[in-house]
């Protein structure tokens, strides 16, 4: 029921209830495939499958994305793909922190769910970051965010940035972009430092 | 539903699937039992929703207070199940008789006695207004997802095995988070609670 709902909350936004998203989805994907070319099995969720963009240019960055809830990682997936993203979704945190760590060089950003059991996002933050700190890390929740309610448990793992779902791709597209623009700034800035 | 032999808490810890679990805690009644603190693990969400919701659709037409705390489901996403099910969700939360919480700011910002503090109110409510009882149904996952297992273990610690009014509390754990768990940790927590109900 609940898997059905948040689908349907998501996909509302995605596809009718806002036209900003509506457009940006259009604009940037002239050569999209059809809805059902890009529907993925719940077993697809929980692995890599197919990490090309629909319109076969450069990918803007590879994420990793991982939510317990297949319907998300489906429509994010594909919604960031269309964007023009590599994307990997996962709905099994330790399979996803396993992906990271075979490709810890390719992956610009996790964009993670903050509640899953056996490995919460902010467990999933704290080891990811201890693999690579430069990646970046979103977290989504649909709970309330509260300022303090990660600073206290993160103080030495920073959390790049969360998002209240359910979030619009367009939004999530652009948050995504402005955090992996910081991200190659300051590595650059790093390389003329040295 | 099997009761384990060879377990030295057999007694106490029963297995089942959700279906089996739900009936025989709601119909048959000898799970929770007044004043019981249950340890509830739960295989999957869907196992979880299927015993609150068969437990809330039965007790809280007898004047039960029912508290939901929730981790990996929105207080919306509750009562919409509730709602699917047959609960009449509007009726029993004017009426007071029904309170769907985030178990994540309960257990870690007012402190895991914030949410006692509020049964005990809730306990008061029951004598004065000659109510059945208070169940609650806690999810302990944020006290693993911010690794606070020794947090975790000082609470459960803190509370009786028997209440010694008409309070039952049931926490519930995914398990995923429950074999995060050392084997030592994992039977303090069985010998520690009434009873044990493993929903497999």
């Amino acid at each position: 029921v609940s898997s059905s709902a948040s689908l349907a909350a998501w996909v509302g936004l995605f596809l009718s209830g806002n036209n900003d998203d509506e457009n940006f989805y259009r604009n940037n994907n002239n050569n999209a495939s059809s809805a059902d070319d890009a529907i993925i099995s719940q077993q697809d969720a929980g692995n890599p499958y197919n990490n090309t963009t629909n319109d076969g240019d450069k990918p803007l960055a590879r994420l990793l994305i991982v939510d317990d809830d297949p319907d998300i990682v489906h429509v994010l997936k594909r919604g960031l793909q269309q964007n023009g993203f590599l994307a990997d979704g996962f709905t099994n945190p330790k399979q996803a922190l396993q992906s990271f760590k075979s490709n810890v060089e390719t992956y610009s950003l996790v964009l993670s769910d903050a509640r899953m059991p056996g490995l919460s996002g902010i467990q999933l933050t704290r080891k990811v970051k201890e693999i690579n700190p430069h990646v970046k890390v979103v977290l989504m929740t649909a709970f309330e965010i509260r300022d303090n309610e990660f600073s206290k448990v993160l103080p030495s793992t920073q959390v790049d940035g969360f998002v209240q779902k359910p979030v619009g791709i367009r939004d999530l597209t652009n948050k995504i972009l402005s955090l992996i623009g910081q991200s190659k700034r300051r590595r650059r800035n790093e390389d003329f430092d040295r | 539903m099997k009761i384990l032999t060879d377990n030295p808490y057999s007694d106490r810890i029963v297995r089942g699937n959700s279906l089996e679990i739900a009936e025989t805690t709601v119909k048959k009644k000898i799970l929770i039992e007044p004043g019981s603190h249950i340890l509830l693990v739960y295989n999957d969400l869907n196992a979880f929703r299927e015993i609150y919701t068969q437990y809330s659709r039965a007790l809280l037409p007898q004047n039960e207070i029912v508290v939901i705390g929730t981790q990996y489901e929105t207080v919306n996403e509750v009562k919409n199940i509730l709602r699917l099910s047959g609960v009449d969700v509007e009726r029993y939360l004017n009426e007071g008789t029904l309170f769907i919480l985030d178990a994540q700011p309960g257990y870690q910002d007012a402190g895991s006695h914030g949410m006692w503090k509020f049964a005990r109110s809730l306990l008061s409510r029951v004598k004065r207004e000659g109510r059945r009882g208070v169940t609650w149904f806690g999810d302990a996952g944020s006290f693993f997802s911010f690794e606070k297992i020794e947090e975790l273990m000082q609470y459960e610690l803190s509370l009786p095995q028997k209440y010694e009014d008409t309070l039952k509390t049931v926490c519930s754990y995914h398990l995923k988070d429950f074999e995060q768990l050392k084997e030592s940790q994992k039977q303090i927590l069985f010998d520690h609670h009434f009873k044990s109900i493993l929903v497999e």
